[in-house]
């Protein structure tokens, strides 16, 4: 034990402690990068557990629901159902979100409330003289508010909150206080018939909730049901629906988990280049211990455990961190950190002990896994070093061919990989090809530097710079080791504004295309509003008024075969006026054709549909509309950037033929020449006053709100990577500091010479910057391909989208110019310090 | 007279990889058990070589080297540590203490690694011994060159090697700390009945060995 106590502290724990800011640097690092993976895990993990969480409550006891495929179901299925001898009960729902005036939005079920105990639990409350009595709740537009929901929207019992439906406002009445206990405390509950009658709703059901008499009934169950009513429905079970939003929403999770885990990357990546330097001074210390009858195998384990060390601290305090990020992010941002998924889950923070020690343990990996190329690289050797004056020599390392032909090798692999599929619609092999170009553009770093340091023009005349082209030239390998850090993260940050940049530029010239018309009427903030035919029909009379476009959306809970393992995302069907000519002008064909006049059955399928099912122009889909299966043709295919999981345009007197629904959810205006655009706009605001959840708005207004939406669908991924570029630079800056003390005899020899202080600031600030300026063209370089990766490959096969690659060269020049005066200043302040130590001692300590 | 042979080197020859001459060839050299030795030459000569090849540190290109009964050449890497923690003491020129490591920390190393217990008193007598008294929680950077190569001598003999190398063991140490130094090694190794085997350029200090080598022309002469 004492043995143990003097070996660790020999080994470990004093040259942690000797070094304190260094040690805290690398343990802040690998801190940072946990909390990064833990907080977007967290968020993420507590989104899908709220959701499952109400998923689960309310299918109750229910083992099976019956979901519309369309738009609802017929309430005389229900009957149909109960007489089935595989259920033992069913029971009915409807299930709304509904806008509220003056903001937000109210969850609403409707259930029987007489029956619904048998499935989800008795959330009644006390009915009499202490609570509304059930006469109460049958009046037209009660309902019992969750405690929640109650806090929310500043409401109690016998108070009127108005809803927006369709067009219109309607009152409803809080007769009283849905239980503490009840999981529906965010939004209300009503009668079913009290619903039915207040939303005008009557004879449609949302879902039916079935209670089977047996576990192995399902499948008999299942057949009656497809017999009775064909494809107008669909089964599903509470695991089935939360493994479909875990599916949805896998690849947005899986690309912020990565670029998370990149960051603890260039965490580990610090904690590398900074114990490298650390071991090289200590180089003899390990000899005399190897001398002294330490084999190598132990001395490994035992530096082994300063990453341990490291791990363990940083990973704590990452937690910790992780923890606060998260509730953050899920308070402020929501369950999906802003990029929408999530929206209608009130997400609570959900962390557990379990994730705690697999992301402390990842902290810790990725500390030893910084720790273990020094180690292994200064413990070779027999320790005969020891036995020679200045001993702590470098280590030789593979040379530049080898350098350069595994450089080659890597980058040839990552070709390779970059043409692999997605497995399991996860892009690893995109993944490891970027990987694999990092690496290769580490290897070759030190050569590169060589090559550039070479290349400067530099004035005999200028001493300071040419120094530190010496510097540079003479030991490239510490150079490169010093930019190391700098060039991932710069690499890094160049592949992620560039991705963003593209992915921004196809939006923004998407978007300009799409919104050809001059206003547009619509649900505010995607709330799912419409406007009957009669009050959106006068509009195309108005004076000014063009045309008039009208949208009808939905959702369909239907998918092509060929979806592969998916769960099934819901399609998006959108309807309209497809032989508008600013309709053909307004949408980009990709492959195929415009649907031709006459053949209302042609329809455009949209780029993801078209790869994640395999659909192409010629094919045909049946496609449950109006309760039965339509077949439709695939005419073209067109770009899309509205939804995620596959939409389908089709043309708006079609669908009001297959369905017999005439409503609208947007209404595209286009006017004449000349008129009075401001006018009609405040006509628009006059006809739809009392809808407040109905917005007008211009083509860039929505463009703006569009852009400013998938701005902070990526704000997660700024934070990430400046977190990441600032790990980055500080571990530039420390591996330079360590240097200036590790040369502080050389630099010291300089003053001997004549050099002022200023002289040595100034030597120092052209190498740290030039050090920076190379590391960030070549983090440039190795980003740019790495860009083009994740553009062409891991986004592309994550998301379906193909994006051209656009360079953000503004930004970057920016960003170059950031780290070079950063590394110039730092360098200046490092030398400044040297500079002020007596060149006496120095030179005497050497 | 001590009889039994610690050290023997028989027709021993190494050079450095790549190099185009040997560094030592035709090397012999035999000491007895409790044998104390000095082998002079110039810088550059391959003194810490002859050490390292006896320590089992270098392997030789061909020649047969047996030290305390064991070939140390055949040893693998993880057997030849084992061997010299068990039976050898180092005494380097440059002292490297470890300097995260107390004054009796460091002399307790070779002890720590053999996985022996020891007490504080036991390393603290060894300190008064060798003039170190009262020096055990001090850091080897508070020390002077002859309290750290004192130090040194210290953790060389705490766990009773059979054999001792020291290496240049005066070369950073003035006139009269190096002879003070000296004096403290002869009387320690007189008491230890340790074999003793110093490389030194310095005629005083081979004057101290009871045999004395020169080595010159890759080859071991002893000397009068």
């Amino acid at each position: 034990m004492r043995a143990g106590r003097l070996l660790f502290r020999a080994l470990v724990w004093g040259p942690l402690a000797g070094k304190p800011w260094q040690a805290a640097g690398m343990a802040g690092a690998i801190a940072l990068g946990v909390a990064m993976v833990a907080a977007i895990h967290w968020v993420n993990a507590s989104a899908l557990y709220s959701f499952k969480q109400g998923v689960e409550a309310l299918s109750g006891r229910a083992s099976t629901a019956v979901l519309p495929a369309g738009a609802s179901l017929d309430e005389a299925l229900l009957a149909r159902i109960r007489a089935f001898p595989e259920v033992a009960d069913a029971y009915p729902a409807l299930r709304m979100t509904v806008p509220v005036a003056g903001g937000g939005s109210l969850p609403l079920l409707g259930v029987d409330l007489l029956r619904d105990a048998g499935v989800r639990g008795d959330y009644l409350p006390q009915l009499g003289e202490k609570g509304p009595s059930f006469t109460d709740l049958l009046q037209r537009g009660a309902l019992l508010l969750g405690r929640g929901a109650a806090a929310r929207l500043d409401k109690a019992p016998g108070d009127t909150l108005r809803v927006q439906y369709g067009t219109t406002t309607r009152p409803l009445t809080v007769a009283g206080r849905l239980p503490a206990s009840a999981f529906w405390s965010d939004g209300a509950v009503m009668d079913i018939a009290t619903a039915q009658w207040t939303f005008g709703r009557s004879g449609e059901l949302d879902r039916i909730d079935v209670v089977l008499t047996a576990p192995d009934r399902r499948e008999a169950f299942a057949r009656r049901l497809r017999a009775v009513a064909g494809d107008a429905v669909r089964l599903s079970r509470p695991g089935l629906e939360a493994r479909r939003l875990d599916a949805m929403t896998s690849a947005y999770r899986t690309n912020l988990n990565v670029l998370a885990l990149v960051g603890l990357l260039t965490a580990a990546f610090l904690v590398y280049s900074l114990l490298t330097l650390s071991m090289r001074r200590r180089r003899t210390h390990f000899a005399v211990l190897r001398v002294l009858g330490m084999d190598r195998r132990r001395l490994t384990l035992w530096l082994l455990g300063e990453g341990v060390v490291l791990g363990v601290a940083g990973s704590a305090a990452g937690l910790a961190l992780g923890l606060g990020l998260a509730w953050l992010g899920v308070n402020a941002l929501g369950g999906d950190l802003g990029a929408g998924y999530f929206s209608d889950i009130g997400a609570r923070l959900h962390a557990g002990a379990g994730d705690m020690l697999v992301l402390g343990g990842l902290g810790v990996l990725a500390a030893v896994a910084g720790t273990l190329a020094p180690v292994l690289d200064n413990v070779r050797g027999a320790g005969e070093a020891a036995m020679r004056r200045g001993a702590a020599e470098g280590r030789r390392g593979p040379a530049y061919a080898g350098r350069l032909a595994l450089a080659a090798a890597a980058l040839l692999a990552a070709a390779g990989l970059s043409r692999l599929p997605a497995w399991d619609g996860r892009p690893l092999a995109g993944y490891a090809a970027i990987l694999l170009v990092l690496g290769a553009g580490l290897l070759a770093a030190p050569l590169a530097l060589r090559g550039l340091a070479r290349a400067l023009p530099v004035r005999r005349d200028r001493v300071a710079p040419l120094v530190a082209r010496a510097q540079l030239l003479g030991a490239p390998r510490r150079a490169a080791m010093a930019v190391s850090a700098a060039l991932v993260s710069f690499a890094l940050l160049v592949a992620m504004a560039t991705m963003i940049h593209s992915f921004r530029a196809s939006v923004t010239d998407w978007l300009d295309q799409i919104l050809a018309a001059d206003l547009y009427v619509r649900g505010g903030d995607g709330a799912d509003v419409f406007i009957p035919a009669g009050r959106w029909r006068p509009i195309a009379d108005w004076p000014g008024v063009r045309h008039l476009e009208p949208y009808r959306r939905l959702r369909l809970d239907w998918a092509p075969a060929g979806g592969g393992s998916d769960p099934g995302a819901p399609v998006r069907v959108t309807a309209r006026r497809l032989q508008l000519p600013e309709a053909k002008g307004a949408v980009e064909v990709m492959r195929g054709h415009w649907p031709d006049a006459g053949d209302e059955r042609q329809v455009l399928v949209s780029e993801v549909l078209a790869r994640k099912y395999g659909v192409g122009p010629g094919d045909t889909l049946d496609v449950p509309l109006g309760g039965h299966p339509r077949r439709l043709t695939v005419a073209g295919v067109w770009r899309d950037y509205s939804y995620q999981w596959g939409h389908l345009l089709m043309d708006r007197a079609a669908l009001a033929r297959f369905t017999g629904d005439h409503r609208a959810d947007q209404l595209a205006l286009y006017l004449a020449p000349g008129a009075d655009r401001g006018a009609i706009r405040r006509r628009l605001r006059r006809t739809f006053a009392d809808a407040p959840a109905l917005e007008v708005a211009d083509a860039a207004e929505i463009r703006r709100h569009s852009l400013a939406v998938f701005d902070r669908s990526f704000a997660v991924t700024y934070v990430l990577v400046v977190v990441a570029v600032g790990v980055g630079l500080i571990g530039t800056l420390q591996s330079l500091a360590v240097q200036a003390v590790e040369r502080r005899g050389e630099l010291a020899m300089l003053r001997f010479l004549g050099f002022r202080i200023i002289d040595v600031a100034r030597a120092q600030a052209w190498e740290a910057g030039l050090s920076g300026a190379f590391g960030g063209v070549l983090g440039l370089g190795v980003g740019a391909v790495v860009a083009v990766i994740l553009v062409k490959v891991v986004n592309d096969q994550s998301f379906l989208w193909a994006l051209p690659v656009a360079f953000p060269w503004g930004l970057l020049a920016a960003a170059l110019a950031v780290l070079v005066a950063a590394t110039a200043a730092g360098g200046w302040l490092l030398g400044r310090a040297q500079g002020r130590r007596d060149p006496t001692r120095a030179v005497g300590e050497e | 007279m001590p009889t039994e042979t610690a050290v023997h080197l028989e027709d021993v020859r190494y050079a450095y990889p790549g190099a185009e001459r040997p560094l030592l060839e035709g090397l012999s050299l035999e000491l007895a058990a409790g044998e104390f030795a000095a082998v002079l030459g110039p810088s550059g000569v391959g003194k810490s070589t002859l050490l390292n090849l006896v320590a089992g540190l270098a392997l030789p290109a061909s020649g047969r080297i047996e030290v305390l009964g064991t070939e140390v050449a055949a040893l693998d890497e993880a057997a030849a540590a084992e061997w010299r923690r068990r039976n050898l003491g180092f005494v380097f020129q440059q002292f490297h203490l470890l300097p995260h490591l107390t004054l009796a920390e460091n002399v307790a190393l070779p002890l720590a690694l053999n996985g022996r217990r020891w007490t504080d008193e036991e390393v603290a007598d060894l300190l008064g011994r060798l003039g170190l008294a009262g020096h055990a929680d001090r850091y080897p950077r508070q020390l002077s060159g002859g309290q750290a190569q004192r130090a040194a001598i210290a953790r060389a003999l705490i766990h009773r090697p059979r054999l001792l190398l020291a290496d240049e063991l005066t070369g950073n140490l003035d006139e009269e700390t190096a002879e003070s130094v000296l004096d403290l090694l002869a009387e320690v190794v007189a008491e230890s009945g340790a074999t003793t085997l110093v490389v030194t350029h310095a005629p005083e200090v081979a004057a101290r060995a009871h045999t004395r080598y020169r080595l010159a022309h890759h080859r071991l002469q002893p000397e009068a």
